[in-house]
């Protein structure tokens, strides 16, 4: 079903029709206007709601922007699509800023793939500056219902355009969106001139959640593979990249697109986000400057615009502020990991055993509130261990009290750190107390005493807050206007 | 170059016949990019056990898969009306082949194009190469190696390339001691206690249909899990690691999985009957038990 609306011409003759399927978030908004009784007006304009059949060639298009540097990865995304269980869809590779020896070897590779896969690759080139262009030129050239971004180094399940797909049968015209994981990977030249692809680190968590809007607002959450966008805000709304973003442009994308259309949350983890620890990214490509000035134009532009969205976001929104929401208890403390340091600040192992906690959520009237006890006693088996990292799973705004930080030798010696010895992604708000605002709370805690004994067992005991005090969350608002009125001076 | 044959077989158990067919796209995808760029092999087939209780390919599908072949290997299909395991089917497949490499895969297993000229690249590097193990994708396996050399404790059976001849002298898979699960680990050691080496090749991606759960962790099933815990029994006893093998059994006797209950009944089973294997490594020089694992991990899964 879809919500067919006529463009008419002067005379009163329709000229075109946009069609909005029914799943999306507009036709929602829209189709409220049906249960008005309009017996005492004089109609305008019509809507008229009908069945239509979809013509497209194929259900999803892979747009794949690559530059040609990375032909090893880029044929690992083409296993990955060859081995897909639904084979709905087309590929377009656009090559980008490419010359003509790339071309011949992006060509070559596509020659070499099985027919099958072959036919349905489209290999277009583009010049120009900026991450968006190829983006364009991609959801351009589509003759598909949905579209999806896969980068010339993603790695996706078999199951990945499946779930896209039957998501998008029950939820017509919305973004689907899938949960993602995240994964350390190095690559390497070898002597002989191959690559050498390698996974370094077990795989995360950090962006396998589901879409929330709200959070969205905020900062991006969702990597680009996760998502599947449909096309009709972009062929007939006028909907597209822009080109004058240098990053973030998938998330000023993503939002502007999920305003019209809505999200689903498909419930599926379905691909792998490789993160180099040895070769660029866009997040070392730019500078911080260069995101901050292009995050400051997304909320600029987001500023002068009204906004679409469901009373299911909105509600929260009403009540706190988008930092004080996603609060401690969203903490989900089965994926908190530990890691020990050395003095070189490498990482010996990322998978140490689970520690012996006991994690305690205090209710909302409870008191006293509860410490959580957390202990880490196999610090002995790591001879070169200097610091015992701990990542304390999802979560944003949480406080932890109270602290205290014990460290035992073998020989039974004990130790105190303070709070002021760790190092940490949150702000030590008092003598004991830590307050952390942005996702994935850690500290880092010093093993050596001062007299440069070793601890083999370190034991963290503390309360946590659901929230963050207002004094504290009002000073980093004040800091972050600060910032912010500052970075546009600059710019200006 | 002299050119060889290769054998590539895999044993199927109720699989989905479209994954069957986008396997055998790949792989006759593959072998006609690696023909015509090297000419390497003289003659190759390609072979589908089928352990399912009734027979998964149909006349029409066994005719597909001919066709997909039709130019460039011989495609054969066995229904062998009883479950073999994987160890027994492969090993029945192999009969008669001591010539050439053999390439043992899962039925799912897809391969870029380039999949033979880099796994090749690697089998003929040296005389003394037995096995050569591609590198799993999306989720490669933890298994550690040596980034330069590629060598490595073991290789995964999901899809190793042997030397035929080596795999017929040391009569295949162990089926009289494993199941399911760990025949590989010691095919690779039996391998390595022969002078032979094991391989990784990490620029070979082998897609490997797996998913893990929403914490990215692997979840075992019953029949994985008391499975495994038989083999890491057996691999504890056959392969002479008697602290390893007395620290399973008192864990087993804990009783705190059904698996590990089971396990510990069908190890003290055979023990009594006289059919635990015949112990190896007793100098301990092969072998190695590392937190759990069959060889160090870079990381855990």
């Amino acid at each position: 079903m879809s919500t067919v609306f006529n463009k008419q011409t002067s005379d009163g003759f329709t000229e075109a029709s946009l069609r909005i399927p029914q799943g999306s978030l507009l036709a929602t908004y829209l189709n409220q206007f049906n249960a008005i009784d309009f017996s005492t007006w004089e109609p305008a304009q019509y809507t008229v709601v009908k069945d239509f059949e979809t013509t497209t060639p194929a259900f999803l298009t892979v747009v794949t922007r690559t530059i040609g540097t990375r032909l090893e990865e880029l044929e690992e995304v083409f296993l990955c699509l060859q081995a897909q269980r639904d084979q709905d869809f087309e590929v377009c590779l656009v090559g980008h800023n490419i010359d003509e020896d790339r071309i011949a070897r992006l060509s070559k590779l596509i020659d070499a793939q099985p027919e099958q896969l072959r036919n349905r690759i489209r290999f277009i080139t583009i010049t120009g500056e900026g991450r968006a262009r190829p983006l364009n030129a991609g959801f351009a050239a589509t003759r598909s219902d949905y579209a999806v971004i896969l980068d010339d180094d993603d790695l996706v399940f078999d199951h990945w355009t499946e779930a896209f797909h039957m998501a998008a049968i029950e939820h017509p015209g919305s973004i689907i969106h899938c949960k993602v994981f995240d994964q350390l990977w190095e690559a390497y030249t070898m002597p002989d001139g191959t690559r050498r692809l390698a996974a370094t680190d077990t795989p995360g968590t950090i962006w396998a959640l589901d879409f929330d809007m709200a959070e969205q607002l905020a900062e991006n959450h969702c990597p680009i593979m996760g998502l599947a966008f449909p096309l009709y805000p972009f062929r007939d709304m006028g909907v597209v990249f822009d080109e004058t973003l240098s990053t973030t442009e998938d998330w000023d994308f993503l939002m502007r697109t999920a305003l019209v259309c809505g999200v689903h949350n498909a419930d599926a983890e379905t691909s792998l986000y490789r993160l180099w620890q040895n070769a660029d990214r866009s997040m070392t490509q730019h500078g911080v400057q260069e995101w901050t000035d292009n995050y400051i134009h997304i909320l600029d532009k987001r500023a002068s615009n009204p906004m679409l969205v469901s009373g299911d976001v909105l509600e929260p929104l009403l009540h706190t502020t988008n930092i004080e929401r996603d609060s401690g208890i969203y903490l989900d403390l089965d994926s908190s990991r530990a890691t020990i340091f050395d003095a070189q600040d490498a990482m010996l192992d990322t998978d140490m055993p689970p520690a012996k906690a006991q994690w305690l959520f205090p209710g909302f009237f409870t008191f006293p509130i509860p410490r959580n006890t957390i202990v880490y006693d196999c610090l002995d088996e790591y001879p070169d261990a200097v610091a015992l990292g701990i990542w304390f799973g999802h979560c944003r705004t949480t406080t932890f009290r109270d602290i205290t930080i014990t460290c035992e030798d073998k020989n039974g010696n004990t130790w105190t750190k303070a709070v002021s010895e760790v190092e940490t992604n949150g702000m030590q708000i008092a003598e004991d107390a830590i307050a952390f605002l942005k996702a994935g709370p850690w500290i880092k805690i010093p093993c050596i005493s001062s007299q440069g004994e070793k601890a083999c067992k370190v034991t963290l005991t503390f309360h946590f807050d659901r929230f963050v005090d207002d004094e504290v969350l009002e000073g980093t608002r004040i800091w972050l206007k600060a910032k912010n009125w500052l970075a546009r001076r600059r710019r200006k | 170059m002299e050119q060889t044959s290769l054998h590539i077989q895999a044993i199927t158990y109720n699989d989905n016949v479209d994954a069957l067919m986008r396997s055998c796209e790949s792989f006759a995808n593959a072998l006609r990019r690696v023909q015509a760029d090297k000419n390497l092999f003289l003659q190759v087939s390609f072979t589908y056990g089928d352990a399912s209780e009734t027979p998964t390919l149909t006349d029409k599908d066994i005719a597909a898969m001919q066709a997909c072949f039709h130019d460039i290997a011989d495609f054969s299909y066995t229904f062998f009306d009883e479950n073999t395991g994987f160890g027994g089917g492969h090993n029945r497949l192999a009969q008669g082949i001591d010539d050439g490499w053999l390439l043992i895969i899962n039925p799912d297993i897809v391969v870029a194009p380039s999949f033979f000229h880099h796994m090749m690249d690697k089998a003929l590097s040296s005389n003394t190469v037995g096995i050569v193990e591609a590198r799993q994708t999306p989720i490669e396996h933890p298994k550690d190696y040596d980034p330069e050399t590629g060598q490595t404790s073991w290789a995964s059976g999901a899809c190793m390339l042997i030397q035929a001849a080596l795999f017929a002298r040391l009569e295949g898979f162990d089926t009289d001691t494993f199941y399911m699960y760990c025949e590989d680990v010691d095919l690779s050691w039996r391998m390595r206690q022969q002078g032979y080496a094991v391989l990784y090749q990490p620029a070979a991606p082998a897609f490997h249909p797996k998913h893990l759960s929403s914490h990215a962790r692997w979840s075992a099933t019953e029949a994985e899990a008391h499975y495994s815990a038989l083999s890491n029994l057996l691999m504890a006893y056959k392969w002479s690691n008697d602290k390893r093998l007395e620290e399973l059994l008192a864990l087993y006797a804990t009783g705190q999985q059904a698996a590990w209950t089971e396990a510990l009944n069908e190890y003290e089973h055979r023990k009594a009957a006289g059919t635990l294997p015949k112990r190896l490594d007793e100098e301990q020089k092969i072998a190695t038990f590392i937190h759990g694992e069959y060889t160090h991990h870079r990381f855990g899964m």
